[in-house]
């Protein structure tokens, strides 16, 4: 049985590189299945609701650099699609979140320190359900980026963490 | 101001005007053909009649036509009765009517006729009465000819002339208003020579198509006058470059000429000379490649090439060269699948075009560490490296393509400003993309991102 990891993400190069740490951080990835969530409210209109599709809307949410970086993240790793994938959390409150833990089997939660960006006007912050939970988190600090590397794929290549 | 735009003009009005005519022509068929039936079915309905009123009601054998006096008469009806029997001469009868023969044997056979003449319509029946058969012809005349095809004519004419005149002032007005912004962009760009390159079009048309077309010429100048640029700046720099040791051996030999000197002076002037002119050759090597990158990779071979191996081989190259230099090859993200590290490519080139950017970084980071790392998604390799060194200032990262350019923080580091645009040639041959940021005196960065190799390229 694998354990599954959380990562809560922003869709950033920084939580790539969050993702990065985590997997140097685990000698035998392969006994792992890591769950990248997204906080995103989805949208009240009817209409939106009825076409709407998790693989569509996370395309939407991610930059081409987030996919190249993930992409060679998953290369480098060699993991397949359902070892390591992107989801969205709707849930409105804490026991929903409480929930989805526990539906995924989730054993751990890595968290970014203190960086959440909202991509999107419906994108939310998941730290705060995560304290909260009952699921022990570990937090992560990434090294500051150098200024050249921002947004640029080359962030992942030369930087990442040590996680104890 | 251009020709005239008449190929518009009938362009925009041949269909229009085509297709008018082509209604009026349907109109008036259709009205002409409508009335027509009309009125035989007018006739058709009288003759009935007559036929019932004056045979079945009289018992009178005549067989002469006689004009009946009812009131409900079409105008200028007339009525005849023709009995059907032996004695029956249809060319008589015909003649008398005004009609061709072979109507009334048409007639006979049929049961029921019609007959158009220009001024009459003939509607003829077989009508069966107790003392035998009759033919009942009834003739009305043809209204619709004589009175309202002069009037559909005018009005049609008069419709097609006015839409034609409309359309002329419509087709007229458009086409002056779409032509004068284009003929004044035509104008303007007339005016843009290699004088006056700084000149740009305004782009206030109201037309966004239009607006998309100055905007283009406008972007297609400034490449034009960065072009310029760079090729004045490359000429200018070029002979000065060449010339600084052409100067130093000149002077050189010069001195050494002036007057008789001892031996070990002239192996001193000779010294001197022969680095200077290896310089030149250098200079002239570096230039030559420059162009031959410059232009089409024809002559160039492409073959698959790993990536992680050229950058081990190039590590070693530089480290060999110089035991100074410091390249630290992070392999943390090299993937699990060597194919995805192929790259479709020149080995020869890439190995000059990184050997460039990383002995660069040695360079001017003072031999300290470099940053090597590699990593690959499914369609592209990316290559990062990382220095740090004395990096570019902000203002001039924009020239560093420029050859010959050097950084104004350089002056204590030898080089000729050849490598980095070279480096990126080699890079666009191989349709990668090269992205240099740096910050001044904290380092610099380079990523290079290659189009991975496919089976089917």
């Amino acid at each position: 049985m694998k354990k599954t990891l959380l990562l809560p993400t922003d869709f950033s190069l920084k939580s790539l590189q969050l993702l990065k740490s985590v997997l140097q951080a685990h000698k035998s990835i392969e006994d792992y299945r890591i769950l990248m969530v997204h906080g995103f409210y989805p949208s009240d209109s009817i209409r939106d609701l009825l076409f709407f599709s998790k693989a569509k809307q996370i395309d939407e949410l991610t930059t081409p650099e987030f996919r190249e970086g993930f992409k060679i993240l998953q290369n480098k790793f060699n993991l397949h699609d359902q070892d390591i994938q992107l989801d969205l959390f709707s849930g409105i409150n804490r026991n929903a979140f409480q929930q989805y833990l526990e539906v995924n089997e989730i054993e751990k939660v890595y968290l970014n320190q203190g960086s959440f960006q909202a991509i999107h006007s419906q994108s939310f912050d998941l730290t705060p359900y995560v304290l909260k939970s009952k699921v022990p988190f570990t937090w992560v600090e990434l090294e500051p980026n150098m200024r050249e590397s921002e947004g640029k794929i080359a962030s992942i290549l030369l930087h990442s963490a040590t996680i104890n | 101001m251009i020709k005239r735009p008449t190929g518009t003009i009938t362009l925009f009005m041949m269909p229009f005007v085509t297709l008018i005519g082509l209604f009026s022509v349907f109109i008036y068929y259709t009205v002409s053909s409508y009335s027509e039936s009309y009125l035989f079915q007018l006739l058709e309905a009288r003759a009935h009649k007559v036929a019932r009123e004056n045979l079945d009601e009289l018992s009178s054998k005549r067989s002469a036509p006689f004009q009946s006096n009812l009131s409900e008469k079409l105008p200028h009806e007339k009525d005849y009765f023709i009995p059907v029997n032996a004695q029956l001469n249809t060319t008589v009868e015909s003649t008398k009517i005004g009609v061709r023969p072979e109507f009334l044997t048409e007639v006979i056979q049929k049961g029921a006729a019609e007959e158009v003449t220009l001024r009459y319509l003939y509607k003829g029946i077989v009508h069966d009465t107790p003392h035998g058969q009759y033919i009942v012809i009834t003739a009305g005349e043809n209204f619709f000819e004589k009175n309202h095809t002069e009037t559909l004519f005018k009005t049609l004419f008069f419709t097609l002339g006015a839409a034609f005149l409309l359309l002329l002032y419509i087709a007229v007005f458009y086409s002056k208003n779409i032509y004068k912004p284009i003929s004044s962009i035509i104008e303007k760009v007339k005016n843009v020579g290699s004088e006056n390159l700084h000149l740009r079009l305004d782009e206030t048309n109201s037309n966004q198509e239009l607006n998309a077309l100055t905007q283009t010429f406008n972007d297609m100048l400034d490449r034009i006058e960065t072009s310029f640029e760079t090729q004045n700046n490359f000429i200018s720099n070029a002979s000065h470059e060449l010339r600084t040791p052409l100067t130093a051996i000149i002077g050189e030999a010069d001195v050494a000429l002036a007057k008789p000197r001892k031996l070990e002076d002239y192996v001193d002037s000779l010294k001197i000379i022969l680095h200077q002119a290896e310089k030149l050759d250098d200079k002239t090597k570096a230039l030559l490649f420059l162009a031959q990158t410059g232009f089409s990779g024809k002559t160039m071979k492409f073959e698959k090439v790993r990536i992680d191996q050229l950058l081990w081989d190039v590590k070693e190259t530089l480290e060999r060269l110089n035991s100074k230099n410091k390249i630290f090859l992070d392999t943390e993200l090299l993937p699990d699948n060597p194919l995805k590290l192929k790259v479709n490519g020149n080995v020869q080139l890439l190995h000059l075009a990184f050997s460039n950017i990383l002995s660069n970084g040695c360079k001017y980071s003072d031999f300290n560490t470099v940053f090597l790392s590699i990593g690959a998604s499914d369609d592209n390799v990316y290559i990062a490296i990382k220095d740090t060194g004395i990096g570019i200032p902000e203002n001039e990262i924009k020239y560093i393509y420029d050859p010959f350019f050097r950084a104004s923080n350089t002056k204590n580091y030898e080089g000729y400003g050849i490598g980095l645009p070279l480096t990126r040639n080699i890079i666009r041959m191989h349709h990668g993309k090269l992205v240099v940021s740096s910050t001044e005196n904290e380092g610099t960065l380079v990523q290079i991102t290659l189009p991975s190799w496919k089976p089917n390229a």
